[in-house]
């Protein structure tokens, strides 16, 4: 045994006959001293219990009066409840603790619940993200797709435009071959025919010389519209002198056959363009002129080809009512087609078209065509590039 | 600082927890209740005393009815209350009078003194925190023993702690 509790038994024994003897609440007193001194030095509850045993043995065997023995084994009582209450107190701590660490854990374990059905909820919520988020992949896919395909066809329908043009320009060409080499030759050589029979004087009826002299110029009229019809169809200038003779040649023309003034001004560096280019503004000329003769009621109309940095620009600004005034949009009305045609025109050779009508100020009709037309270029997004070529093009 | 404590909810419900009030005033309150049933005082100087005032307790827990497990049981509270004044501030009293509180009877035991106060009164009295820390320690012995136990202290203003033990 601990010398410590040794020594414990020897005091605890002491102080119990001091108390059996005198009985006074001093003794008392030293029996809670004795159970504060068993805590302090970490006597168990069992040895103090021994020690009493032990030390009331010690004490009350050699009585041999009953009625003594038994008053005394009553005041031994006393004495070891006092010696037991600081355990008590101890006892009914540990007790409240208890009773709020199992509250505590009550409190923990209803957390901890909250907090799994709070990762349950977040769980199924991050599960709906992600469900929305593959839906969402899957349609931006899916958009992607049509995209391309609109693409695609939106390509396919420039190339075959453009195939659309190129072989009514050919058309055109040949036609216009046709008439010059054909029709025209043939009806320079009737003209040729009827002067020869007018200058033989074989016809002394003069109305029959008068039928002659008119058929002459029936046939000179139709070689005029032949030659005229021929050169619209397909510029000879343009081929062989370059634009701005052709144009200027077709100005010149344009003037006398409605009476309109026309200035044509042109800047160098026009003749660099490419030779779809210089079509292209010549056609876009062409249309802007008819145009202005057939809606503006102008006197007057202004032809210019001007540099800008990257290519070159057309203008065709005439002093008629403007498209607000006569009621006519561009796009719409009986000139749509023709404006449709020349917008696709401009569009593939990377041009831009656009007109400015302000009423008092006539209808400025501006085409800028680049000098090296790169690749038609394609849209890499479709809302983007589509809304910029609205805005370009309308 | 006050600090209270109520095991049994006397009166105010279940009131568990610490509540802090305002500062000490007097330390030594005259609880002498005139004309009502007269309180027992006892000066507490020394040992002897702490043995007087055990003795008197004793006697009025058994006049009031106490059995003889909670006569043992207040009279070590107030032991240690007792104890502690003479440990650290050397002189003080207490002050053992029955009370009532509706139909309820009880004993009150007061102690009070001019010491110099405990700084982190919290600290030891609360529950969970075992260990030998001499009259800290008996402090909390004294709160569990008892039905309610409120300190009032503050460091250099002395302490005064009031205990309620309820019969049944």
């Amino acid at each position: 045994m601990d010398d410590y509790i040794k020594q414990f038994r020897v005091d605890y024994e002491a102080k119990l006959r001091r108390y059996l003897e005198s009985r006074g609440e001093d003794g008392l007193e030293e029996a809670y001293q004795c159970g504060r001194q068993a805590l302090s030095l970490q006597i168990g509850l069992l040895d103090l219990a021994k020690a009493h045993e032990d030390a009331q043995i010690s004490l009350l065997s050699t009585i041999a009066d009953l009625s003594e023995k038994a008053k005394l084994f009553h005041h031994a009582g006393e004495f070891f409840r006092e010696a037991l209450s600081p355990f008590e107190a101890v006892q009914r701590g540990f007790r409240e603790t208890g009773a709020k660490y199992s509250e505590l854990n009550q409190e923990l374990a209803r957390r901890n619940l909250e907090l799994a059905e709070t990762n349950h909820k977040l769980e199924v919520e991050a599960a709906n993200r992600k469900n929305t988020e593959r839906a969402l992949r899957a349609s931006e896919e899916h958009y992607r797709d049509l995209f391309q395909e609109a693409k695609a066809m939106q390509e396919n329908l420039r190339s075959l435009s453009h195939r659309v043009l190129q072989a009514q320009e050919e058309e055109r060409k040949r036609i216009s071959r046709e008439l010059h080499d054909e029709v025209g030759q043939s009806l320079t050589a009737i003209n040729v025919n009827l002067t020869v029979l007018h200058q033989s004087g074989e016809f002394k009826n003069h109305k029959v010389v008068k039928r002659m002299f008119d058929t002459q110029q029936i046939v000179r009229d139709t070689m005029d519209t032949v030659h005229r019809f021929s050169k619209e169809l397909r510029p000879p200038h343009l081929d062989d002198l370059g634009l701005i003779p052709a144009l200027r040649s077709y100005t010149k023309t344009f003037s006398e056959r409605t009476g309109l003034r026309v200035f044509f001004t042109a800047g160098a560096g026009v003749e660099r363009l490419g030779p779809d280019e210089k079509i292209v503004l010549y056609r876009a000329a062409q249309e802007g002129l008819t145009n202005v003769a057939r809606h503006a009621e102008a006197t007057q109309v202004k032809v210019r080809l001007r540099n800008y940095r990257e290519g070159i620009r057309l203008e065709i600004h005439d002093n008629g009512k403007s498209f607000s005034l006569n009621g006519q949009e561009p796009g719409k009305g009986t000139n749509r087609l023709g404006l449709l045609g020349m917008q696709e025109r401009v569009r593939l050779v990377n041009g831009r078209m656009a007109i400015e009508a302000e009423p008092g100020k006539g209808t400025l009709l501006r085409v800028s065509v680049p000098f090296k037309a790169p690749k038609i270029p394609v849209p890499e997004t479709f809302p983007g590039t589509a809304r910029e070529e609205q805005r370009a093009y309308s | 600082m006050k600090v209270m404590h109520t095991k049994h909810g006397a009166g105010g419900g279940s009131h568990r927890g610490w509540v802090s009030a305002e500062t000490l005033k007097n330390p030594l309150p005259e609880e002498v209740p005139q004309g009502q049933e007269a309180a027992a005082r006892v000066p507490i100087l020394s040992t002897a005393d702490v043995v007087a005032a055990r003795k008197t307790c004793r006697l009025s827990a058994m006049e009031a009815g106490f059995s003889d497990a909670e006569v043992t049981s207040i009279v070590t509270a107030i032991s240690e209350v007792a104890r502690n004044i003479v440990e650290y501030a050397h002189s003080g009293e207490v002050l053992i009078k029955k009370t009532q509180r509706g139909t309820r009877r009880g004993l009150k035991i007061i102690a009070a003194d001019n010491g110099p106060g405990i700084r982190d009164v919290r600290g030891i009295m609360e529950p969970g925190v075992f260990g030998n820390r001499g009259g800290c320690m008996g402090l909390s012995r004294a709160k569990w023993l008892m039905d309610t136990f409120d300190i009032v202290t503050k460091p250099g203003r002395g302490t005064t702690i009031t205990m309620v033990k309820w019969l049944d």
